[in-house]
């Protein structure tokens, strides 16, 4: 009897609760960009989330392949190694193009047809959907709109490439067929005439309706994606990355916004923001953009240092989004989703969203100063390989002509972490090419630490053969600043755990607290390392964890602790090893900073022998409210010792203090500053 | 396009004359030049390899009769190399393969082949807006060495085209040879890679082609790079880089280095179509080659090495 019951109870839950069928597949495959066959498959594809996470739908990895994009689909496919596949595309396309194992449940049919049949696959009368979405081909504002929709409502879409009125007929029956209360069209359309021909109820939303609909789904949420649904049509090839966005936006329940030209009615994300803030959502602490920089322009600057010096035609710079060229601290976690096309965007998000990791890659891979050109640089990489061997990762470091074609070739695929230090053209063969070209490579992260690394094909290259995160450059930036940006993110990861957008943050903030340092210290070339500040950016997901696993560092690394307004500064006594190149030297304590600052090394007679880096520790702590939005930092030692930038969106203080605050130097020491809100400002009168 | 499908096994050491069959010419591809400018001549292609005990795979590709060039009579002496000719995407390949292959051996391929210029109208090529057909997306995506889908080859392009898009010219093939023409610096030590030919506005001759390839393939028109002979030149390396253009159902040869709009002299000789090294070669320590070229009558005997 009690069996009875149970199973009785089963079937009243599982006929009460709405749409839980989907496709059946833990790999979906899908020939071709086309938004009739892509975006019905997102919808068609997804599960409700799994209880506690933030996503507003669950979907399977939904890969976007043609011919040509055959050797890394295979590879993604052996990575996934499913057990049911199932298979979208038009009748001409060879079945025998993949290797695919397990069971393959193949949907083909002609691009008119693709969208019921999809429908068909995976929708029942049982599962009852509330409603059949529809938009058209041709806007595909609406219908990236519409299938995020009806991927949140587990709901069917159907994408007209014909006339809209008999998509929506078409509609009308399945919904009638599944038992489906509406039809809910998204785009340009006449809901009297439609409702009155159908004989249903027929909703007709605007792309911005949509869009409002779906972030009220999601309300609440700290994650915003930016798209450019302008690069969906039009002549030149454009990449269509709009298209691929959806199980993205779907994963990270984010809000989603349009930003560019057409349906974006040319936002820059900042402006998007603004928008949906001053509406009440948000606030977004972590924005990803998705389209490439023609889709999703970046801002343009004159070089600051350039200006400065009165050059006539200082040269043009892009800048990262919501980053201030005056040099207001970091205070958002940003990253781009930039590919050459939707394929291989497809499978970016794929390994993003699905955490897909690489089998026998672990450990970091330094490359530095291939060119032997930039030992001021080289030091410092040599104390981050330091640095990470102290907090128990694996390390492989190389250095000058240790650095060649073979190494280069071996050592890549082998890596969770890729450091570059150095000439970017030494990563590539002729030019712009990998020297790996054959091989696919692991979801790894790669910085490219150097000029214009971003402002190339590299990164694109490298997403393409499988890497998961690329960071780089757009302008040109000097060694130390570059290699001590690199130190500073690696110790965020490191001894924070800080996520890819948040490590970028912070090393920007240190970067711009180096500014101010150099200010206090009288130094005029403080417009050059503001430039480097300015220049990194995140092509990736801005919430990815640290790429390799640390463990707590063998010697303890400086620390910071808030007591009231008193804040502590605690330095080690125990070093890393001395780091030497060439003429520079630096022994620094596990968690402390570098840059170009220096002094130089005598000998007896007085003649110098060296030069040895300046010790920087930096410390991050969050300031409660009370503090004010613009905090004074004090302390007993000298003002050009200490210097700091604030943050009031993040409440973040980020504190640089140099090794001239120290007792003596190489000293351990708990180094005391007091924090205290500004005095408000004289009244006049 | 069909080709002669000729056995073309051949016992090592011997070596197998071939008789081709001429594909017969559309009445509308027909070259407009007489006869008279016709030429023959017998080349000789001498490829040295170098084996380092792994098997080892070649690629030699072969000349295609077609409207414009007959093979008249080839014969390939593959030295101890398994041969296997193959049609691939148009193109007539030798597969030579030998297992475990060490020392060095020199391949030789001759060939009395007929020749004559070739002019075409070129037709306007509007610039695709919608997606292209799936027959010609071969012809369309980005290769290694046509990264037509490169923001930086896409931005350099749409700054050149949007204004004269909105003046009314929309004939891709011109945008992308004027663009070619006039947006980088001709340099015979160039780039011969579109990416950085774009970045840094020198091209050597070979990187103009490609990029006049890339661009149209960006402007959704099918294009393809060609690997030929100059049978008029006297260097021993006589290799030769154009590029096809296809509109409508032809594929139009044009060079925008030589300034050739839709014609081919007669001395050219088309080996290979498509962004691919002329040999393709595994397990092969080393390669290097050179053409023989001589009027029919003269043609040398084949020296054993």
């Amino acid at each position: 009897m009690r069996r009875i019951r149970a199973l009785a109870s089963l079937l009243f839950w599982a006929c009460a609760l709405p749409a839980l069928a989907a496709l059946d597949a833990d790999l979906v495959l899908v020939h071709g960009h086309d938004p009739e066959r892509l975006l019905p498959a997102y919808a068609a594809a997804a599960k409700a989330p799994r209880k506690g996470s933030d996503a507003a739908a669950r979907l399977p990895p939904v890969i976007a392949w043609s011919e040509g994009e055959e050797a890394w689909t295979q590879d993604l496919i052996d990575r996934l190694a499913p057990r049911k596949t199932v298979w979208i595309a038009p009748p001409d396309v060879p079945a025998d193009l993949l290797r695919i194992p397990g069971r393959v449940q193949r949907i083909v049919a002609p691009d008119d047809q693709i969208g019921a049949a999809i429908a068909e696959a995976a929708f029942s009368p049982s599962d009852r959907p509330a409603a059949v979405w529809v938009a058209e081909a041709r806007d595909p504002a609406s219908a990236i709109a519409a299938s995020a929709l009806a991927a949140v409502g587990r709901s069917p879409l159907l994408v007209a490439t014909g006339r809209l009125a008999e998509a929506v007929h078409e509609a009308a029956t399945l919904a009638e067929r599944l038992g489906a209360e509406e039809v809910v069209v998204v785009g340009k359309a006449d809901q009297g005439r439609l409702a009155s021909q159908l004989g249903i109820k027929v909703r007709v939303l605007t792309h911005v309706d949509a869009l409002r609909a779906l972030r009220a789904k999601v309300r609440g949420t700290h994650r915003l994606v930016a798209v450019a649904p302008a690069d969906a049509r039009g002549p030149f090839s454009p990449p269509k990355l709009s298209l691929v966005s959806v199980p993205y936006v779907l994963a990270k329940g984010a809000a989603l916004a349009y930003v560019g030209e057409g349906p974006g009615e040319g936002r820059t994300p900042e402006d998007a923001v603004r928008e949906l803030e001053a509406e009440g959502e948000g606030p977004f602490d972590y924005i990803t953009l998705i389209g490439d920089w023609l889709a999703i322009p970046l801002r343009e600057v004159q070089d600051i240092d350039q200006v400065a010096r009165g050059v006539e035609n200082p040269r043009v710079h892009k800048i990262p989004p919501f980053v201030d060229p005056a040099g207001a601290p970091s205070d958002r976690f940003v990253g781009r989703l930039a590919a050459l096309d939707a394929f291989d965007l497809s499978r970016w998000i794929a390994r993003i969203v699905h955490g897909i990791e690489g089998k026998g890659i672990d450990g970091v891979l330094v490359f530095a100063n291939a060119h032997d050109k930039f030992i001021l640089g080289e030091t410092i990489s040599r104390t981050t390989s330091a640095e990470l061997a102290n907090a128990g990762v694996e390390v492989r470091s190389y250095y000058r002509d240790e650095i060649d074609k073979e190494v280069i070739e071996r050592e890549i695929p082998r890596h969770a972490l890729v450091l570059w230090e150095g000439h970017p053209t030494d990563l590539t063969l002729g030019d712009d090419a990998l020297p790996a070209p054959s091989r696919p490579l692991p979801p790894a992260t790669v910085f490219l630490q150097g000029c214009y690394t971003l402002d190339r094909s590299d990164p694109f290259v490298l997403v393409e053969r499988g890497a998961n995160a690329v960071l780089g450059t757009y302008m040109a930036v000097y060694s130390s600043s570059g290699s001590a940006f690199a130190r500073a993110y690696v110790n965020a990861q490191v001894h924070r755990g800080a996520t890819a957008g948040e490590a970028l943050a912070s090393a920007r903030n240190y970067l711009l607290a180096l500014v101010e340092l150099k200010k206090r210290r009288g130094f005029a070339d403080w417009r050059k390392t503001l430039r480097a500040a300015l220049s990194f950016d995140l092509w990736g997901d801005p919430e990815a964890p640290p790429p390799v696993e640390a463990r707590a560092p063998k010697k303890p690394a400086v620390s910071a602790r808030l007591k009231g307004n008193r804040l502590a500064v605690t330095i080690p006594a125990a070093t890393l090893p001395l780091a030497k190149a060439g003429p520079y030297q630096a022994l620094v304590r596990p968690g402390a900073a570098l840059a170009g600052l220096h002094d130089s090394v005598f000998d007896e007679k007085g003649e110098e022998v060296g030069r040895r880096l300046s010790e920087l520790f930096f410390v991050e702590v969050k300031l409660p409210e009370s503090f004010g939005d613009a905090p004074v930092v004090t302390a007993p030692y000298p003002e050009q010792t200490y210097a700091w930038v604030f943050s009031p969106r993040t409440r973040t203080l980020s504190l640089l203090v140099h090794q001239d605050a120290l007792p003596r130097p190489g000293a351990a020491a708990t180094l005391q500053f007091n924090v205290h809100a500004a005095p408000a400002p004289a009244r006049d009168g | 396009m069909s080709f002669a499908r000729l056995a073309f096994l051949a016992v090592p050491a011997l070596a197998l004359v071939l008789a081709v069959e001429t594909e017969t010419a559309r009445p509308e591809n027909l070259p407009q030049a007489p006869p008279a400018n016709e030429i023959v001549r017998t080349i000789r292609l001498s490829v040295r390899v170098e084996g380092d005990g792994r098997d080892a795979y070649l690629e030699l590709p072969l000349p295609v009769s077609d409207e414009r060039q007959t093979v008249l009579e080839e014969k390939l002496q593959p030295r101890g190399f398994r041969v296997a000719e193959v049609e691939r995407d148009g193109n007539r390949l030798a597969i030579l393969t030998h297992p475990a292959f060490e020392g060095r051996k020199r391949i030789t391929y001759e060939a009395t082949v007929r020749l004559r210029p070739a002019r075409h109208e070129v037709p306007k090529v509007q610039v695709a807006a919608d997606d292209p057909p799936r027959e010609d997306w071969k012809w369309l995506r980005p290769t290694r060495q046509l990264q037509s889908a490169s923001p930086l080859i896409r931005e350099k392009l749409i700054a050149y085209a949007r204004p004269r898009l909105a003046e009314g010219e929309d004939d891709a093939l011109r945008l992308c040879w004027d663009l070619v023409k006039t947006g980088y610096h001709r340099k015979k030590d160039g780039s011969r890679t579109v990416l950085k030919a774009t970045r840094t506005g020198h091209a050597s001759p070979k990187g103009m082609e490609r990029l006049f390839a890339t661009f149209l393939r960006t402007s959704g028109v099918p294009s393809r790079p060609v690997h030929g002979v100059d049978l008029a030149l006297s260097r021993k390396k006589r290799s030769l880089f154009w590029v096809e253009v296809k509109a409508g159902d032809q594929w139009i040869p044009m060079s925008v280095s030589r300034d050739l709009w839709g014609e081919l002299p007669a001395h050219f000789l088309k080996l290979a179509h498509g962004d691919r090294p002329l040999f393709v070669r595994d397990g092969i320590a080393s390669l290097n080659f050179r053409w023989r070229i001589s009027d029919a009558g003269e043609a040398r005997e084949v020296i054993e090495p």
